[in-house]
């Protein structure tokens, strides 16, 4: 099953573009040190706001930095910040989906009224209270943004189980007597795995916008530490004069969220259910 | 199906264009009952700025848009004019007498409140006796330390009665004429005591009189004036309308209304000013300054100012204690490069507190040289030593500390992450950052803070610039907590002077002894900048940033 399913994914020309895009992106991230040509932390108060030439090919920033080694070491933030909201949410998400999906009645009415409960609270105010009162930096984005995101993943999570609990196999395991984490593990999870994975990846490419939109707003990863966000923030203050620093930060934003998009089409395209075996 | 829908559309909007246009054209049409022809008159001003107003009250004066909005709805006995002395505003004229300690000033009269009741001496004793209450928050308060019977009448454990005192601070002689009596000489009394706004009696007497605070009254929400604008409305955070007052002492004001809008993003609103949504600007961000420049259809005005920034050194606590270290701190910085890269093209590097258009400028001094070596054998002098990271300790406590700006004041941020890599450099460690206006206020003005970029305001009068760095005003405006019992003497002493030429050699060995200690590490002098609509005329620019609005009711739009 898993070699159709990537057959399917590798004749989806856009999923692949992204895949090999993002590849390139995250590799350049984790291999930062090695791979950026400049120092991106180095200060130049002689050299700054140069436009892009052959030894600054994205030019320098309001302090002389390289902007093209600062979006390299800006990627391990943001992505760092996107996977692990994204890892939060799922965790979050799927155990309370699961146990409202499987368990249904009260259990049900409870957990997903809770779901509804912050699903209603706007998504930036909720934001900006957690940070406002724990103050910024990595973790807090990362615990703000996948708080967030949860009950999105908790309600697909739901909504696949109640598909699942009427499936014929799982009425067979329950009357051999299967417990219910075996019934949850076994049988329910892998079944839903097909749109949790979809919802993951568009989750991970939100994140990452979430996160340059609290980075702009001085709420997100705190300087000198670079993310994609507060290279744009920063940037945008000098957009008559350094147009580059904000263009270049923001193009990558976009490179990377297209190419998470295209892979969630991929995805779901070759993970659905109803093509396997055709 | 669809030309049918398109068709409703278009009747629709031509509808509604016809309503806009009967329902706009009799509004537009100036009230014009006295000057029927003269073209001055009329239209809106819409000024932006990055916060709202704490009081539309001119007592508490907490912030530099206090000054600015409140100087459209209130009127002061004096104001501040081109040349920075005082001119009469709500007085005709005043003596004072041979000793310099008794101010009589002649009110005008036919002055009339909003609300239409008289103006008489009366208003002016209850405001200066308001200033005076302990229980009213005030930042005038230390401006009148020289009126009889400051200290008795100002005691926070139970102030005394003017009514207990052998010589009252003021006396009404009758409805126009009121005395001031002052303890000491003070040059300082006429145009900082009384170039701020006067309060209504009638309206205040009863809240004041059962102890509330100005911020408590009712008052505050529906505030009446004396200022060629009268109030109309409030949106907290988000607007404040000001409409003119007909009977304004000075003469009808031109402009019809103001509009304050409040836009928290200052590069928001330099875009703002170019599409024409506001018509007046003012401290654009200086990153936002050339492209203004070259717009045709923004005029700017740029003058000295009184403004100074600088990083704010809390002097009480470890490591600032040390004079050595602050030394090192500024030397280990390119402030030249700082303030040209980042504060401004038209900001001046600053070798003290006060700026070169203040009579008070000691010109032989040059601000400290970008000297790393110097530095770093300061920090040896006093005892800090590289670790093997070349992190600069001490007893093993590493060289750390804060460095705070505004949220908003994305320029200063700049700066501080610039010297952040200064100071790195010579081994010590900063952390940066950028907090929300009121809060970082509030710890600066207390003391709970390390290092902070901040650009006050200085005083017209230098005397009270430098009582911000007297020990006695430790909790009241030394902000750097600084004391210095050498300079603490002369300021005494020069405060009891009047004439130019006898304070101007003490206040230069003041600005020695400062430039000497460093509590500030001064960066620059910062210009007034006002930037606005090219229509708009007549402004008329003071070494105050916030003077231009004192004079607002003769502006007009000139097309």
């Amino acid at each position: 099953m898993y070699q159709e399913v990537l057959e399917r994914f590798l004749r989806h020309k856009v999923a692949v573009v992204g895949g090999v895009a993002l590849s390139i992106i995250i590799l350049a991230a984790i291999f930062a040190p090695y791979v950026s040509p400049h120092d991106a932390f180095k200060q130049d108060i002689a050299n700054t706001r140069q436009p892009p030439d052959s030894t600054n090919l994205f030019g320098t920033d309001a302090f002389g930095r390289d902007v093209l080694s600062r979006i390299i070491w800006g990627g391990r933030v943001s992505l760092a910040i996107g996977f692990l909201a994204m890892l939060l949410s799922s965790v979050i998400g799927v155990t309370i989906g699961s146990l409202a999906g499987f368990y249904g009645g009260g259990a049900e009415w409870l957990l997903m009224r809770l779901t509804d409960m912050f699903y209603s609270i706007p998504a930036l105010l909720l934001i900006l209270i957690l940070v406002a009162v724990f103050g910024p930096g990595f973790w807090m984005t990362v615990l703000a943004i996948g708080l967030v995101f949860w009950p999105a993943t908790a309600r697909v999570v739901r909504a696949e189980f109640l598909k699942i609990r009427s499936e014929p196999y799982v009425e067979a395991a329950q009357a051999l007597g299967a417990s219910p984490s075996r019934l949850i593990f076994l049988h329910f999870l892998p079944n839903a795995m097909a749109p949790l994975i979809v919802q993951m990846t568009l989750q991970l490419a939100q994140a990452i916008v979430l996160e340059a939109g609290l980075s702009y707003l001085g709420l997100g990863a705190q300087p000198p530490f670079p993310s994609w966000g507060n290279i744009l923030a920063e940037g945008h203050m000098h957009l008559r004069t350094a147009p580059w620093i904000a263009t270049f930060g923001g193009v990558f934003i976009w490179i990377t969220v297209l190419s998470f998009n295209f892979i969630g089409d991929g995805l779901r395209d070759s993970l659905d259910p109803s093509l396997i075996g055709r | 199906m669809w030309k049918m829908s398109n068709s409703i559309a278009i009747s629709i909007m031509v509808i509604l264009l016809a309503m806009a246009l009967s329902g706009c054209g009799p509004a537009d049409d100036p009230a014009d009952d006295e000057e029927p022809d003269d073209p001055r008159y009329g239209g809106t001003i819409t000024i932006g700025y990055i916060s709202d107003v704490n009081y539309l009250n001119p007592i508490p004066r907490i912030s530099a848009v206090d000054n600015m909005v409140n100087a459209w709805l209130h009127d002061s006995l004096v104001v501040i004019g081109p040349d920075g002395d005082p001119q009469p505003r709500l007085a005709e004229d005043w003596d004072v007498s041979e000793d310099a300690q008794t101010i009589t000033f002649h009110l005008k009269e036919d002055v009339k409140w909003h609300d239409g009741n008289p103006f008489t001496a009366a208003d002016v004793e209850f405001t200066v006796y308001t200033i005076l209450n302990p229980n009213v928050e005030s930042t005038i308060r230390p401006h009148m330390a020289s009126l009889q019977g400051f200290a008795a009448l100002t005691d926070s454990d139970g102030p005394a009665s003017p009514d207990d005192l052998d010589v009252r601070p003021v006396e009404v002689i009758d409805d126009h004429t009121i005395q001031f009596n002052l303890s000491r000489p003070d040059a300082t009394f006429i145009p900082m005591a009384l170039s701020r706004g006067i309060i209504p009696r009638h309206l205040l007497e009863d809240d004041i009189a059962a102890g509330k605070d100005l911020s408590e009254t009712d008052y505050t929400l529906e505030p009446v004036g004396l200022g060629p604008f009268q109030f109309v409305e409030w949106s907290r955070d988000e607007r404040i309308v000001f409409e003119r007052f007909d009977d304004y002492h000075e003469g009808r004001p031109f402009l019809e209304r103001i509009v304050y809008e409040i836009i928290p993003d200052r590069s928001v609103a330099s875009a703002n000013l170019e599409t024409g949504d506001i018509d007046f600007l003012w401290e654009a961000a200086p990153a936002a300054w050339s492209g203004l420049m070259d717009l045709d259809q923004i005029d700017h005005d740029i003058s000295d100012g009184l403004g100074l920034s600088g990083v704010f050194l809390n002097t009480e606590e470890p490591p600032f204690d040390d004079r050595r270290v602050r030394q090192a701190m500024r030397y280990a910085l390119d402030m030249e490069a700082i303030v040209g890269e980042y504060l401004g093209d038209g900001m001046s590097l600053a070798s003290g507190p006060i700026p070169p258009n203040i009579w008070a400028h000691n010109p032989d001094i040059e601000p400290y040289p970008y000297d790393p070596t110097r530095a770093e054998e300061l920090l040896a002098e006093a005892g800090w030593t590289p670790d093997s990271d070349g992190v600069m300790q001490k007893d093993g406590e590493p060289l750390a500390f804060q460095i705070e700006t505004f949220d908003f004041a994305t320029e200063r941020q700049e700066a501080s992450i610039a010297a952040q890599e200064f100071w790195a450099d010579l081994g010590l460690e900063v952390d940066t950052r950028w907090v929300e206006t009121t809060v970082l206020l509030e710890r600066y003005n207390s003391g709970d803070y390390e290092a902070a970029w901040v650009n006050p305001t200085g005083d017209i009068d230098p005397a009270g610039t430098f009582g911000r760095f007297h020990s006695d005003n430790i909790d009241s405006g030394n902000t750097t907590r600084f004391s210095h019992s050498e300079l603490d003497g002369i300021l005494d002493e020069a405060r009891q002077l009047t004439e130019q030429e006898e304070r101007r050699p003490l206040y230069w060995e003041a600005l020695e002894i400062l430039h000497d200690e460093q509590p500030v590490l001064w960066a620059g002098y910062i210009p007034n900048d006002y930037w606005f609509n090219e229509d708009l005329t007549g402004f008329v620019v003071t070494p105050e940033s916030e003077g231009l609005f004192k004079h607002l009711h003769l502006v007009y739009f000139d097309r």
